[in-house]
């Protein structure tokens, strides 16, 4: 677990297996602003969220994860080649760029073939995978239409597709979700589940948490072009020592719980809202063990114990707020 | 039932990329519509040379070579590599398609140069189908054939070579400054119509030597300026024009291709 402290001693790793890809105090800057500065980083299998804020750096570093950018200082390396003019290195990596941009007068199935052509293969190989790919986006029906006549959804679904195609082994999404409807965004997450399970190495960057957090839970928080923390999103929550865990109780007698609740050294704040009694302990564990004792002792009925603390939200406002 | 693909079936080596993306690229640039009005301009000489031979009674190849001379070569010729040459790059960095290309295992010096040759040969056909078109109407009215088809083929060979070259230049251009239109007009005054009309400063102009190589008449070369310092016109001989064509496209090329793998293109 890491947060703030990269050192050229210690580098952070997220993922599981081997590391797949390696940045060593990579920075980056445009003009006199700084994109992002000295990150050094370890990427094994699995999904990986990289979150942060707009302008955070995000973009960059995938950039130069995927040879984009070229780092003014450090180096990207991935299956410990370096990404930077090294074109070979593209067999083996996808990438789903964030930006809308296509050969609007080709369909859908040639814009998918005719980039996995250039992946090397055949006319009739690429064009056998594109169908695959397709029809794993679900977009079967829509292959032949001009890609100028689709939705946004469609759009997005067909971007995954062409970087699917040639089945690499490491996958970069950039803002994946944007666009989508809920079944296809529910379709997406899916997928990016299923590739991650087979071993691939998938980097989704995103700045909506809540769709991250359902993908995955290995992140990397960045902000101001620096890796705020990362690892697994609850550890990273029990790293935050400092900062008071929020637990919301939904209790038949509210008043009198709450009462009994405060007299723990533990409990930094007690509220109450529409959802119930809104508690703020230093001690989440002896506190979640507390709340059903008291209830079933003095003959509360608990209708639920939630905490927002150990979604990503939460990690991310304590971390980058 | 068939097998699914695997790597087996793959082979990325830069030559077969290269091949791939040279065959989509003048296909997809054969249907583009940026063709079908340039090849409508090319034309447009044909048309006025028809409307000659029908109300005029003049001699076919002398129109041609005065059409092909004072238009085709000053201007379509510049004009087809302006649109061919100039976007090989920028068009894909202005539709932010960039990124999917240069993401594939094909060197980016490669795919510089793929983009390019698919433009030469679609610009060489828009420029020469037409000028042969031409041809074919001042056939009708010429008194010596022979003559005619000889110039047919000098004429071809200088025109493919303007083509190929002036669209090196602009797509080094369209490189270096990610804009091709405005540097490759800057470019065109500059060089092809200013230097190119001044003494010995004509020599660096592409237009100067595409003279030499069609063999245009040097009689008419030595203008006003041209007499302030010369006896008589610079005439280079024919190698001389082809071998300076061709090591400033080979030049040009590479130089793109070499700043388009360096480059940082922020799409």
């Amino acid at each position: 677990m890491n947060n703030e402290k990269q050192t050229s001693d210690a580098v952070p790793k997220v993922g599981q297996g081997d590391v797949v890809i390696s940045a060593r105090r990579v920075s980056l800057w445009y003009g006199p602003v700084i994109g992002i500065n000295n990150i050094s980083i370890d990427i094994g299998q699995g999904v990986i969220g990289l979150l942060g804020p707009n302008g955070a750096g995000k973009s960059t570093l995938l950039k130069c994860m995927t040879g984009q950018l070229n780092p003014r200082t450090g180096q990207v390396s991935i299956f410990k080649q370096p990404v930077w003019n090294n074109a070979s290195i593209y067999s083996r990596v996808g990438l789903v760029p964030e930006q809308d941009a296509f050969y609007e007068e080709m369909t859908g199935h040639e814009f998918v073939t005719y980039l996995t052509r250039l992946q090397g293969f055949s006319k009739d190989a690429a064009s056998k995978l594109a169908d695959e790919a397709i029809a794993e986006m679900d977009l079967e029906e829509k292959r032949d239409q001009p890609i100028r006549e689709y939705s946004k959804g469609m759009r997005q679904r067909i971007k995954i597709a062409q970087a699917l195609a040639h089945k690499p082994d490491v996958l970069f999404l950039d803002e994946p979700l944007a666009g989508t409807d809920p079944v296809g965004r529910r379709h997406i997450i899916q997928l990016i589940q299923k590739l991650g399970d087979q071993g691939k190495t998938i980097v989704v960057s995103s700045h909506v948490l809540h769709e991250v957090e359902q993908m995955t839970t290995d992140i990397v928080l960045i902000n101001r072009g620096r890796i705020v923390a990362d690892g697994n999103v609850y550890k990273i929550r029990e790293m935050i020592d400092a900062h008071p865990h929020t637990i919301f109780v939904d209790v038949s007698e509210p008043r009198k719980f709450a009462a009994m609740m405060a007299v723990f050294e533990d409990i930094v704040s007690i509220e109450f809202n529409e959802r119930g009694v809104q508690i703020a302990t230093t001690d989440p564990d002896a506190c979640y063990a507390r709340i059903p004792d008291i209830a079933l002792e003095n003959e509360m009925t608990l209708r639920g114990m939630t905490s927002p603390d150990n979604n990503l939200m939460a990690v991310f406002k304590y971390l980058v707020g | 039932m068939s097998q699914a693909p695997t790597s087996a079936d793959r082979n990325p080596s830069t030559g077969s990329l290269f091949q791939i993306l040279l065959t989509a690229q003048v296909r997809t640039l054969l249907r583009s519509r940026k063709t079908i009005a340039l090849t409508v301009v090319q034309l447009i000489p044909a048309i006025a040379a028809l409307v000659y031979v029908i109300f005029e009674n003049v001699d076919g190849l002398t129109m041609f070579r005065n059409i092909v001379e004072n238009v085709t070569f000053p201007f379509l010729i510049p004009l087809a590599a302006l649109f061919y040459g100039g976007p090989t790059i920028v068009d894909e960095m202005e539709g932010r398609t960039l990124t999917y290309l240069t993401l594939r295992p094909i060197p980016k010096t490669a795919l510089f140069l793929g983009k390019l040759v698919a433009g030469w040969v679609v610009g060489c056909l828009v420029v020469i189908v037409p000028m042969f078109v031409l041809f074919l109407l001042s056939l009708a009215t010429s008194d010596d054939l022979g003559a005619t088809i000889g110039s047919m083929g000098q004429l071809s060979m200088a025109a493919a070579l303007g083509v190929i070259t002036y669209s090196s230049i602009f797509a080094l251009l369209g490189a270096m400054f990610t804009t091709s239109l405005i540097s490759g007009i800057i470019y065109f005054v500059v060089f092809e119509m200013i230097f190119a009309a001044l003494p010995v400063l004509e020599l660096l102009s592409v237009r100067y030597h595409l003279r030499t190589i069609a063999e245009f008449n040097t009689g008419d070369r030595l203008g006003l300026l041209d007499k302030l310092i010369l006896d008589k016109p610079l005439v280079l001989p024919l190698w001389a024009g082809i071998l300076i064509v061709l090591v400033l496209t080979l030049g040009t090329a590479a130089a793109g291709a070499y700043t388009f793998q360096e480059k940082e293109y922020r799409v």
